[in-house]
């Protein structure tokens, strides 16, 4: 069983399915057009959804310690968003 | 094609104004795509990636192999994006995510579409151009298709002699370039992209729209839209801020 915690905020999500794309068994785009968690996969391919996450709505973190996986500072997430 | 990490090499960067870039970006391998998806870029040893649309065209089936993708840079924000593409060199490697994002033309609405109408703002033009493009040179879709951008300054602008190409080459598109801070002798439309779409002269029940820009755009040329008589379902929209 996988040690991961996902969050992911719906306020950032923009529905564009890069999560699901990486993913798939683990992340799907639900009928309000927003991400959620819907399985479990492979721990590499769920930090990865999260590192594609055009808006960084996707935060991972260790169940058992707490530590924060993704992003890996509060800087990284959002604020500079020059992309796309 | 199923999402996958690709080692590319940059051909070139093209500076198209003031603050943006154009990046080539070239791969061992043709590339199969949809017009209007984006890519993951890896830029920096942490991990961190931006997303960036691509502006052009995927491998077609006529013959028409392509093995690399442009993506536009604004490098205004000065982020980690920004930097790494201002510091990363003609010929050094980048890894790619790709091909990501359900941005691009249902072709089954095509069916019941009169009109596609195009919206964006700033560099939200990038996945559109090439949406378009593939529409009337590809798939020489024969409905309307109508672009709107807005930008603010005539000197941010670019692309326009190429999108002024396709007016001239196809009679079914029409383009208005909209600025909101136009010098006095700006001979084109003054305002904003709702300024002009308010006005536009179709049949609004036939419409599909595409937007893209600045959320606070998209939102409300979804409620100008929606009050026109498009269907919401025939809303197809990105944001990005």
């Amino acid at each position: 069983m996988s040690k991961l915690l996902i969050k992911i905020d719906a306020n950032k999500c923009i529905g564009c399915g890069s999560c699901e794309s990486v993913a798939e068994s683990i992340f799907r785009v639900n009928a309000k057009g927003k991400a959620e968690v819907w399985g479990e996969g492979d721990d590499e391919q769920a930090i990865l959804a999260a590192q594609v996450c055009p808006t960084s709505a996707i935060e991972i973190k260790n169940s058992e310690t707490g530590e924060i996986i993704w992003p890996k500072s509060k800087q990284q997430k959002g604020g500079d968003n020059d992309e796309k | 094609m199923a999402v996958k990490k690709l080692i590319g090499t940059i051909e070139y960067k093209d500076n198209l104004a003031g603050n943006v870039w154009l990046v080539r970006i070239k791969f061992d391998e043709d590339l199969y795509f949809s017009a209007g998806q984006y890519v993951s870029v890896k830029v920096s040893e942490e991990g961190e990636r931006r997303s960036y649309s691509i502006a052009s065209l995927p491998s077609v089936v006529n013959g028409d192999k392509r093995d690399y993708i442009d993506i536009v840079v604004d490098i205004t924000p000065m982020g980690v994006g920004s930097k790494f593409f201002l510091n990363t060199k003609v010929n050094e490697k980048v890894e790619v995510m790709g091909f990501l994002g359900k941005f691009t033309v249902d072709e089954i609405s095509l069916e019941e579409t009169d009109t596609l109408l195009f919206v964006a703002n700033g560099t939200g033009i990038v996945p559109l151009k090439p949406m378009i493009e593939n529409l009337l040179e590809v798939k020489s879709f024969k409905g309307k298709v109508i672009l709107v951008w807005g930008m603010r300054k005539e000197e941010d602008l670019y692309w326009t002699e190429e999108i002024e190409r396709l007016t001239r080459d196809f009679d079914n598109f029409s383009f208005e370039m909209v600025l909101s801070i136009p010098d006095d002798d700006w001979p084109g439309n003054r305002g904003h992209v709702g300024d002009v779409i308010k006005d536009l002269n179709i049949k609004w029940q036939k419409v599909r729209a595409y937007l893209c820009g600045a959320p606070e755009m998209v939102e409300e040329m979804e409620g100008l839209l929606v009050a026109k008589g498009v269907d919401n379902n025939n809303i197809v929209h990105e944001k990005f801020g």
